[in-house]
């Protein structure tokens, strides 16, 4: 469809100019909203402090990063706690012990290993074995019965007597 | 720690987005200057007061000037001032109803040339502005900015494909729309 003749009064209405004040309207507004600074004056005054909150963060990261405990050095301090533990109580405790104990760091890779074992298998199973026997029924929890050995005859004391010292006994005396 | 050459990289850093900020700034007063006669036009088609044409436009500079780093296409920059200019300009005009308020003044010495206009001649052009002005104002939205922009940027239907947003077959099907309804409204 061609132009209408309404579309020439349309642009005949439309070719208007904005005032030559215009642009300066719009940068005087752009100066005089709230808070609005600049480009170039606001990156000279973030600019900095973003470097240094920048800086600071990175030094803090760097710092955490190397006192930070490895998985090597936490796997060291297990092993440390694991010899302490079978070294001073009895194998079957020093597991519950090991197992309770407060990890310092309990990774995904040590979970899905599993409790180091630090007893035997077969004691292991045995201990398992009794803890379980009561609950299956398969261990007996009647009494042990009386043993028919003849009991222990009383045990005597003899006093005990003391001598006196004799006066020529020289004690004190040089000799 | 760091070493001297990350701090001198900082350095540059910092250097180089002061001068991204002033090319910023000049890349914007070069929009400014290639784009306030549409801007103004837009919105005058609109509000077709002056003053408030004006206001309207500055307003959607100084907008488009708080979001203009992170307009990611620059080159789509015109388009994206007319179309919020435009819905600036819809806005003023809802609020405040100031249309009816046509710029006769314009109005008249564009529809009547330099010659001096008689009574007889002046009301002719004021019936001519009131019968114009009510037949856009009945288009729908989506027709009458595309009736407007072919106006204003004299056919160019490529271009006003990118200044709507619009394939150029829907610009070509609206404008043909709005013809026919145009028409009709005027007969």
């Amino acid at each position: 469809m061609t132009e209408l003749p309404i579309e020439r009064d349309l642009r005949d209405a439309l070719s208007v100019d904005p005032s030559p004040s215009f642009a300066a309207g719009v940068r005087a507004r752009i100066a005089a909203e709230p808070g609005t600074v600049g480009w170039r004056s606001a990156f000279r005054m973030w600019m900095p402090a973003a470097v240094a909150a920048l800086a600071a963060v990175a030094l803090v990261v760097a710092m955490r990063t190397s006192h930070a405990p490895t998985a090597g050095s936490a796997r060291q301090l297990l092993a440390g706690r694991s010899m302490v533990s079978t070294m001073t109580l009895p194998s079957t405790a020093s597991s519950f012990v090991r197992q309770d104990a407060p990890v310092v760091a309990r990774s995904r890779a040590r979970e899905a290993r599993g409790p180091d074992v630090v007893i035997s298998a077969s004691e292991s199973r045995a201990l398992l074995k009794l803890i379980a026997g009561p609950r299956t029924w398969q261990l007996d929890p009647a009494p042990v019965p009386v043993s028919t050995a003849p009991p222990v005859a009383d045990l005597v004391i003899e006093p005990i007597v003391i001598t006196p010292l004799s006066v020529d006994g020289g004690q004190g005396v040089r000799q | 720690m760091r070493t001297f050459a990350g701090q001198f990289g900082d350095q540059l850093l910092t250097v180089a987005a002061a001068d991204e900020a002033v090319g910023l700034e000049d890349d914007f007063e070069t929009r400014l200057a290639e784009s306030s006669r549409i801007a103004f036009r837009v919105a005058f088609s609109v509000l077709r007061h002056r003053e408030d044409a004006e206001d309207v436009a500055q307003e959607a500079f100084a907008k488009a000037h708080r979001n203009f780093s992170q307009l990611r296409d620059r080159d789509r920059f015109r388009a994206w001032l007319v179309r919020m200019t435009w819905r600036m300009a819809l806005d003023r005009q809802r609020a405040n109803r100031r249309h009816a308020r046509l710029d006769h003044a314009d109005w008249e010495a564009r529809a009547l040339g330099a010659s001096t206009p008689t009574p007889a001649d002046a009301l002719e052009a004021d019936e001519r502005s009131r019968r114009l002005w009510t037949a856009i104002d009945a288009l729908p939205e989506k027709l009458r900015i595309v009736v407007v922009l072919v106006n204003i940027e004299d056919h160019d239907l490529n271009e006003v494909a990118r200044l709507v947003g619009a394939p150029i077959g829907t610009v070509k099907w609206r404008l043909f729309a709005a013809r026919r309804k145009l028409k009709r409204l005027l007969q």
